[in-house]
């Protein structure tokens, strides 16, 4: 399979219009770090877009920065980290499930989607993007959005790139917003709640005037495999529940005091400080416990988004009738589920107790086999899905982008 | 009026009485208006300046009622605009002569609160403060706060993807909105999203989000509520000049400080908002920044602090501290009021609203100076300094012969230069028919193409609100088609593995 | 707004008055979201933006008003919620007085509705015809039944009116109150002289209200004169759209008024309806073009106060009140809209020892009205139940008004007693426990 190494907007134009012309569906990848999320793809080339990697302009007072899509996120981490920046919604360093190295480009963070725990506070990677430049399907280079946050000039089309998995456009620049890193962080911990109390706990403190920007919840199971920043919770014995605050020194105190009195029914609270905290709010969001390279390091994983409130009863539910394990974040709103190894990854039972909570259910980790027939992401609504076509097919009539990663059967 | 519209359909016009006659038996009672004199007062939203009665109006009351009537229109090929509270200031529920204004007026009820999981689920005719009124008792609130919001409905803050002073800590309607319902032009009524924070697939809620009713019409909507912050204070800051003013901006930001708003306004505006509110605005000041610091009492405490500090350093004349939540209120019960207390002093206006970086706001405001010399008509300025939003307040008479016309170039000129100074040509208000003629300042055909490919996906007819938002109209067919270029096989000059 | 008018239409000073209030509209909408009507129809013509933009294109094509605009007009309750929210000050009231004017003298009403509207403005301002009407709605009211209930009619009929009526009889009426021309002396050193408005429903209804505030004021040092050949305020038949009537009542008011503060001297006039008191503080207005009449009428205008704004004036005797009384306070629009008088009451009732509780949605008319309730029975029955259910949520022992319209409005829908702010001052400052309104 030819692998066609772009240098700039022009090069891709021409690689899409040629792939359309000779009917060739393309793979899109920028460092191919994501590339065993979703199916097996029925594309004959792939597109590599690692060599659009210039960071165009960073404007820390401007809150903004504009890069090319090929760019590394940890480089551009650490340039917006050198500011005193972040990117508020703590994109997932995919590479601890999967096992890949390197947490690929901007591009495949915003196809991707995968915000850590601070989307309850500060919103997904949709909601950071402010602009782009892509090539449709078409062949077309367009812009859509702009460099500032207010702006509703035409369709929101960023909105539909982020978490697309590369299958409407190959963006080649993006403008993205950058928010400035708090001052200092503060973990209150509760200890040996049930997934369904610790639910009731996070939702007291979301409910909260407290300013909570992290509520997860690991069940004691979760840290048999607990390496790492999970490592030292692990001596806890039972489940630890999770709640970040974020900001000056002075407030942080503060509210921990009152969130801790908020918290009381729930039990008494222990404190974990800046490094120590960040470190656990990384292995949540990277979701340890299941790492490639640990204990269940071959069970399949599944991303689920719920109600938040209905978490931890699905949760717990599923658990015990999958024989897996289950993490919380997004305070009850996020569940990743490790399941026993199966063909199907108990596929229709996940599905069905999902939706009766009113959420869905991805496939993100699973052998090639068990994704070439299983949905991997969740099955659509019969008039939503026959509209997420139409819409993927205003952008790339030919299905030549990533052709068959969203849906099972690949669409013509 | 300036702007053209797509042209009547003749033959619609011509079975109107049949329509009306199929419209009243899906929607019984009062819901269907067709005398002359009644469809009169739908012809205008907030944008006066342009009017158009419509051939009939339905105000439905059901979502079913919704759904057949689109379906009627989808098969008998009638145009259709929505409209909301009527509160728009692009002119996005300008009626057309041969369609339907249909008015979710009636959808006024909040269906569900579920405090538990943070969210309410409400008919699109409620105001965007009922919603926050509604959750009040329990401390929590609804975060956009568009200064219309006594009035304007949350359906169409969905449709404008409204802002307001707030949405610079707690985002736009897109990022506070979960889930809609929505009847898509051929009577299709979907589901997308709910209460989990995501969606599955395509982000359907974002792209309909700021779709300004082009893309189907939205008979509910899930909206998340945040808990009021512990506290909220705002200190009003005077400059003499406006420059100042906009350098305390951009430093307060640099420090790492997001305000929960931060709002300016210019002298004209001041004196207009002080006439009506009488907050005890400063007079004789350049630029008054509204600063609100919200959160727990010890962070708001400290922020003051260094706000204070950095205003000082700018060189602030006045600055004044609110001390209870009613002396809070008052500071920005004239900001709120600012456009249509301009009215005491004009009597008519042309809100404009373009964004720019922050960082280009005394570039912006000293061209506006020039322009309001220029055009010879007096300019007010209020913005939302913190995100770079700008809104003047172009002054004119109506009565006055070629003012009008006159006042809409100057607020043309204005645009243009929010996208010369690298920013966009609206920010919250929507582009409508007021703007649409400027889309290509800032989007290419090809860009323009590839928004309506998206149209088509959902309205491929283009029944819709056509006339809105882009400046020519396409077939889908047209628009559809694949060019192939070439033909080649393979492009021997990139490199390949 | 733009408007249209030519240099011989704005030559009329009603049209120049209005070309200024038109002018000063921007048709922002704000004023859409507190208009119990848009509230509850969700229709901008029953908003006051749309009817301000219909009453425009009235005027300005000089043209009879037709069916469509009377209907929405009709439906107006002058609550003038719209006035409290409009940031660019535009005048409403004076502008669907001149519309209901036009409308009584241009546009031709269905025979059944005309009468109705006469017997209205015959007898509700005659406190003797008044009398006799309720002793027959009380004898009539077992009837009632037959009439027709509330249904999604676009306009009323006679019959539902009719039943609206009976349904606002009280089972009993109280024995008359004094008469014009008494004079109650204070008790103790006199230290102010003050007229109090009779009124006409009123005193049939209640005389107790005013009653009480003779007790109030008289115990306080201040003389009460109820001025001899005093009338009705106007107020109804100026919402009727009577001109004539309304400004002949005016003009004789204002003249006994006159002649009463040249003879004993009056600080004040004061006024326990404050549906009265809106009225009486535009006679003003309502006389400029009076050459014989506009001075006076602009200075009583000044001299009326509600009796609330004389109140916090004095200082009142220290109450007896322990505390124990939650009393919901039910804002009248015309004295929170209409007199811009909002907290004023509250904080009396409070300082003498009341638990003073805001009814949810206060901004929101109760659907009385004037004569609303019976000519818009199935709007102002939406209203009542609407303000009631929140009147309720706050669990009070007495519901407070400023006006027997709202009293006798609300009382009809709820078993928790009605009574008039100036009756619960009354009872903390020496005075009797009230009983609820038509239950004497």
């Amino acid at each position: 399979m030819d692998t066609l190494k772009v240098r700039d907007a022009k090069d891709v134009e021409e690689v899409v219009r040629a792939a359309i012309a000779s009917e060739q569906p393309l793979e899109v990848i920028g460092h191919g770090t994501r590339r065993a999320i979703g199916h097996p793809m029925a594309t004959n080339a792939v597109l590599d877009v690692s060599d659009l990697n210039a960071v165009t302009a960073y404007e820390p007072n401007e809150l903004i920065i504009t890069v090319q899509a090929g760019v590394p996120l940890a480089d551009v981490q650490s340039l917006i980290d050198s500011k005193n920046q972040q990117f508020a919604f703590e994109p997932m360093n995919t590479s601890v499930l999967l096992g890949t190295s390197g947490n690929g480009t901007i591009g495949g963070m915003i196809g991707a989607g995968l915000a850590g725990p601070r989307r309850i506070r500060a919103g997904g990677a949709r909601d950071h993007l402010l602009g782009a430049h892509a090539v449709s399907g078409f062949g077309d280079s367009f812009k859509t959005g702009g460099r500032v946050v207010k702006n509703v000039t035409g369709y929101d089309l960023c909105k539909l790139l982020a978490g697309s998995w590369g299958t409407l456009a190959v963006m080649t620049e993006v403008t993205l917003k950058v928010m400035p890193k708090p001052e200092s962080e503060r973990t209150l911990m509760l200890s040996g709640l049930d997934d369904v109390t610790a639910n009731k706990a996070m939702t007291a403190a979301l409910g909260s005037p407290y300013d909570v920007s992290g509520a997860a919840h690991l069940p004691n199971s979760a840290f048999r495999s607990a390496t790492g920043a999970l490592a030292g919770l692990a001596a806890q014995g039972p489940a630890v529940t999770l709640l970040r605050l974020e900001g000056i020194a002075a407030s942080v105190a503060d509210r921990a005091t009152s969130l801790a009195r908020t918290l009381a029914p729930f039990g008494s609270v222990e404190m974990l400080q800046d490094t120590a905290s960040a470190a656990a709010w990384g292995a949540i969001r990277d979701v340890e416990p299941f790492a490639a390279g640990g204990a269940l390091g071959n069970w399949p994983v599944w991303r689920i988004v719920c109600p938040p409130a209905a978490g931890g009863a699905l949760g717990q539910a599923m658990a015990r009738e999958t024989g897996g394990d289950v993490i919380y974040d997004w305070g009850g709103g996020l569940i990743w589920a490790a399941l026993p190894p199966k063909s199907d990854a108990q596929a229709a039972l996940v599905r069905q107790r999902v939706e009766a909570a009113g959420g869905h259910a991805a496939l993100i980790r699973a052998p090639e086999e068990t994704r070439r027939k299983v949905a991997v992401f969740h099955p659509q609504a019969g008039g939503v899905a026959a509209l997420s076509q139409r819409v993927r097919h205003s952008f790339d009539p030919k299905i030549i982008l990533n052709r068959g990663r969203m849906l099972l059967i690949a669409a013509t | 009026m300036a702007i053209m519209m797509p042209a009547a359909d003749q033959a619609v016009l011509d079975r109107r009485g049949e329509i009306v006659t199929a419209l009243r038996a899906i929607v019984p009672g009062e819901g269907v208006i067709d005398s002359a004199a009644e469809m009169q007062v739908y012809e205008s939203d907030g944008l006066t300046a342009y009017r158009q009665p419509p051939m009939v109006v339905v105000l439905p009351d059901t979502t079913e009622q919704v759904s057949q009537v689109l379906k009627y229109c989808f098969e008998q090929g009638i145009k259709v605009v929505p409209r909301g509270s009527g509160t728009s200031l692009s002119g996005g529920a300008l009626p057309l002569s041969d369609g339907v204004l249909l008015g979710l007026g009636k959808f006024k009820r909040i269906r569900e609160i579920d405090f538990d999981n943070r969210v309410v689920v409400t008919e699109p005719g409620v105001t965007n403060l009922a919603i926050s009124q509604a959750v009040a008792h329990a401390g929590f609130y609804y975060a956009p706060d568009p200064s219309s919001q006594i009035a304007c409905s949350i359906g169409g803050n969905v449709a404008e993807n409204s802002g307001g002073v707030h949405c610079l800590k707690y985002g736009m309607t897109t990022n506070n909105v979960l889930g809609c319902e929505i009847v898509l032009m051929s009577g299709e009524i979907l589901r997308i999203g709910g209460k989990a924070a995501e969606n599955s697939g395509y982000d359907l809620m974002g792209i309909i989000t700021g779709s300004e009713g082009l893309l189907g019409v939205i008979t509910e909507i899930t909206v998340r509520i945040l808990q009021k912050p512990e506290t909220a204070r705002a200190l009003m800051v005077g400059f003499a000049e406006v420059e100042a003013a906009g350098e305390c901006v951009a430093r307060i930001i640099g420090a790492g400080i997001i305000p929960g708003g931060m709002e300016m306004m210019d002298k004209p505006a001041i004196h207009a908002a002080e006439a009506f509110v009488h907050a005890g605005y400063p007079l004789d000041v350049d630029a008054l920044l509204i600063i609100e610091l919200d959160g727990p009492g010890v962070e708001v405490d400290e922020l003051i602090k260094r706000v204070e500090t950095i205003a000082q350093g700018c060189g602030s004349t006045t600055c004044q501290i609110s001390t209870s939540e009613a002396e809070r209120n008052l500071f920005w019960a004239g900001r709120k009021a600012a456009f249509p207390a301009v009215g005491r002093i004009s009597p008519d206006y042309l809100c404009m609203d373009g964004t720019i970086p922050r960082g280009a706001l005394p570039k912006a405001l000293a061209r506006i100076r020039d322009l309001s010399e220029k055009y010879q008509l007096g300019v007010a300025n209020v913005f939302h300094a913190g995100d770079g939003n700008l809104h003047p307040l172009i002054l004119y008479d109506a009565n006055k012969p070629g003012e009008i016309e006159r006042a809409e170039a100057f607020g043309a000129d204005i645009l243009r230069a929010c996208v010369e100074f690298g920013g966009v040509l609206t920010g919250e208000h929507g582009v409508g028919i007021e703007k649409r003629d400027l889309m290509p300042e800032m989007f290419s055909e090809v860009d323009l193409n590839q928004q309506q490919r998206l149209k088509c996906a959902f309205d491929s007819q283009g029944l819709l609100n056509p006339g809105k938002v882009f400046p020519t109209l396409h077939r889908c067919a047209e628009l559809g088609r694949v060019h192939v270029h070439g033909g080649k096989l393979a492009f021997p000059d990139i490199p390949r593995f | 707004m733009k408007t249209e008018f030519s240099l011989a239409q704005l030559a009329d000073p009603d049209i120049a008055v209005a070309d200024k209030i038109l002018r000063a509209c921007v048709h922002c909408g704000f004023c859409t979201a507190t208009c119990p009507t848009y509230v509850l129809l969700g229709d901008e013509l029953d908003s006051p933006r749309g009817r301000i933009y219909l009453i425009k294109e009235m005027l300005e094509k000089d043209r009879p008003p037709t069916a469509e605009v009377v209907k929405h007009i009709d439906r107006c309750l002058s609550c003038l919620a719209c006035m409290t929210t409009c940031p660019s000050g535009v005048h409403y009231m004076h502008l669907v007085d001149q519309a209901r004017v036009r409308i009584e003298r241009d546009y031709s009403r269905p025979l059944a509705e005309r009468a109705l509207r006469a017997v209205l403005a015959l007898v509700l301002p005659r406190p003797g015809l008044f009398r006799a009407s309720m002793i027959m709605a009380r004898l009539a009211r077992p009837f009632a039944a037959l009439l027709p209930a509330s249904n999604a009619a676009a306009t009323p009929g006679l019959l539902r009116r009719i039943k609206a009526m009976l349904a606002l009889a009280p089972n009993s009426l109280p024995a008359p109150g004094p008469s014009g021309g008494s004079v109650f002396a204070a008790i103790g050193e006199r230290r102010g002289r003050v007229a109090l408005l009779q009124g006409c429903a009123q005193q049939v209804l209640a005389p107790r209200i005013n009653q009480a505030a003779i007790n109030l004021l008289t115990r306080h040092g201040i003389e009460v004169v109820l001025v001899r050949d005093e009338q009705c305020c106007g107020a109804l038949t100026h919402h009727l759209g009577h001109d004539g009537d309304a400004l002949a009542r005016a003009r004789a008011n204002v003249t006994v008024w006159q002649k009463e503060a040249e003879q004993g001297g009056l600080d004040a006039i004061l006024v326990t309806a404050s549906g009265c008191g809106t009225v009486i503080k535009d006679y003003g207005f309502m006389l400029r073009e009076d050459r014989d009449f506009a001075q006076g009428a602009a200075r009583i205008s000044a001299l009326a106060k509600d009796i609330t704004e004389y109140l916090a004036g004095l200082s009142l005797a220290p109450s007896r009140q322990k505390g124990d009384v939650t009393v919901a306070y039910h804002s009248a629009c015309s004295l929170q809209h209409g007199q811009k008088i909002t907290g004023l009451p509250k904080e009396l009732l409070s300082k003498n020892g009341f638990v003073v509780k805001d009814v949810p949605e206060s901004h929101l008319c109760c659907g009385s009205a004037g004569t609303y309730n019976i000519l818009q029975p199935d709007i102002a029955s939406r209203l009542r139940d609407r303000k009631i259910a929140n009147i309720a949520t706050v669990k009070p022992d007495m519901i407070a008004a400023g006006n027997i319209g709202c009293m006798v409005q609300i009382a009809g829908g709820t078993s928790v007693p009605v009574v008039h702010t100036i009756e619960l001052l009354d009872w903390a400052t020496g005075g009797p426990k009230p009983g609820s309104i038509g239950q004497d």
